[in-house]
């Protein structure tokens, strides 16, 4: 079996949002929905010292992340039905709509908040790495949208080659609940996973 | 991040319910059957208390089809099983049909000409043990280490727990509509005892559950700031309850003839608001590690 998975450049990614835009544009997405999110964090804060000068620690950075397509995803481990699948072919986990019943578990299990219910549709959606794509040999539409190229994707040796380290930096969970392929290259400024400064300051926005 | 809370409750509103109403009714028909199982009964009472094992079945039915309106296709809901052992959800909707079928059937058979009651009485056997199963199903529902702020211990023991504080006074309710005066002897005074207990070591669990919500974060928020008014709720489920616990205690312990039906409706419905309460705030808590509300 191929495992794919996605790789994420940290110190590329401007935060643009266009991974995202690209991704609603491709899979028609309504207002509400969005496979891929691009997360904000920030931290520090601006004070003036002892000598009146101003200093300080604050920084800031983006993750643009989607499904992680995991090796133990909580999704299809709570799913009732076995709709939520992962595909022995591709390592891809997608929904098999004809077996959904919609009850909401993978959405409340899912650490990286990726399936959701669409109500109107009567089952969950997500990300599926644009599986038709890489049937066809193509990376899947966020990755190829990317103007700064953060994102890549391919098989996980391939990915894992690229340099980064398995999904470990705030505000993602620790890698060992579901085992993502999800590969990260940090900026200077991000966060350890856990840290009390990596909180994501946009909910409104990815939630 | 109170409204995301509030948000994720209303939109769970039917699973609020469900686990407001099946537990307490799985105990009171549990109890009942128990009742049918070792009392002396005479053929009269029997057939009166089978009668009106109803009131408890309706309103686990009610609460089961209250749970499938939040299904967004109902149509696939058979698939259901084929998660049985793999997936706690499964399991749940699995001893629910289990313990219904039981009780459903009961209930059915008990208005036969001549009921075979050996035959009876095993199934009464089936239908406490499935009832046992059906409320460690739902206990257990959401038991996946991703979602933190429900993958404790407190939250399995508050579900037993509400159980065994509502179970007991809808019983008492349903012995009531029977005429099956013995509630008010030593039967209604265990009843209430049981209930009371409950109550304490509820309000106690559900008061240790609050002090560890702060602890439980992640990268958005806490499960305390999901919840900032789990204190309140607790203290309105435990003063409800023993309002409730009043009155069955006058209807108990008081000399006098029989009752009416009015106050034990009320004592229910105080109780049940309690249970509905906590288990409201308990969907507001959901959160998993990451980035998940």
């Amino acid at each position: 079996m191929v495992q794919y998975a996605f790789y994420f450049d940290g110190t590329r990614c401007t935060g643009c949002k266009t991974c995202e835009l690209a991704c609603k544009d491709y899979k028609d997405l309504d207002v509400g929905f969005a496979y891929r999110k691009v997360y904000e964090v920030t931290y520090g804060d601006t004070q003036k010292d002892s000598n009146g000068c101003v200093v300080s620690t604050c920084g800031g950075y983006t993750v643009s992340m989607a499904c992680n397509h995991c090796y133990e995803p909580a999704c299809t481990k709570v799913c009732p039905t076995g709709a939520m699948h992962k595909d022995g072919e591709t390592g891809l986990v997608s929904v098999n709509v004809d077996r959904c019943v919609g009850c909401g578990y993978c959405h409340m299990a899912c650490p990286y908040d990726a399936p959701k219910v669409d109500r109107a549709k009567g089952h969950s959606v997500k990300c599926d790495g644009c599986v038709e794509r890489v049937t066809n040999g193509e990376k899947p539409v966020c990755v190829e949208a990317c103007p700064a190229r953060a994102l890549d994707f391919g098989t996980v040796d391939q990915i894992a080659a690229l340099g980064g380290t398995q999904a470990n930096i705030a505000p993602l969970p620790v890698p060992t609940y579901t085992d993502p392929n999800f590969y990260i290259k940090p900026s200077d400024d991000a966060q350890p996973v856990g840290s009390a400064d990596g909180k994501a300051v946009n909910p409104l926005e990815v939630l | 991040m109170i409204a995301w809370g509030f948000q994720t409750a209303v939109g769970e509103i039917t699973l609020v319910t469900f686990t407001t109403l099946a537990p307490s009714s799985v105990m009171a028909l549990m109890v009942m059957s128990g009742i049918l199982l070792f009392a002396h009964l005479s053929n009269e009472e029997r057939m009166r208390i089978n009668t009106f094992m109803i009131i408890p079945l309706v309103l686990s039915m009610i609460g089961l089809v209250a749970s499938a309106t939040h299904l967004g296709n109902p149509d696939n809901a058979l698939y259901v099983f084929t998660g049985v052992g793999r997936s706690p959800l499964s399991n749940e909707v699995f001893s629910a049909v289990v313990f219904l079928a039981f009780s459903g059937i009961y209930w059915l058979y008990s208005f036969s000409e001549n009921p075979n009651l050996p035959f009876q009485k095993v199934w009464l056997t089936c239908i406490i043990i499935s009832g046992a199963g059906f409320i460690t199903g739902i206990a257990f529902a959401y038991s996946e280490s991703t979602i933190v702020s429900w993958y404790s211990a407190y939250v399995p023991v508050n579900l037993w727990l509400n159980a065994l504080v509502g179970g007991p006074t809808l019983a008492l309710l349903s012995f009531q509509v029977a005429r099956y005066d013995r509630i008010r002897g030593l039967l209604g005074k265990v009843l209430c005892a049981i209930s009371g207990v409950a109550i304490i070591l509820n309000t106690i669990s559900f008061a240790l559950q609050d002090s560890t919500l702060p602890s439980m974060e992640n990268s958005f928020t806490t499960a305390a700031e999901l919840v900032p008014y789990y204190g309140v709720g607790v203290g309105a489920f435990a003063i409800l309850g023993l309002c409730s616990l009043t009155i069955w205690g006058r209807l108990v312990w008081g000399k006098g003839r029989r009752q009416g039906i009015v106050p034990g409706i009320v004592a229910n419905i105080l109780v049940f608001t309690g249970i509905f309460v906590m288990r409201f705030l308990f969907y507001m808590m959901h959160m998993t590690t990451g980035v998940g509300i």
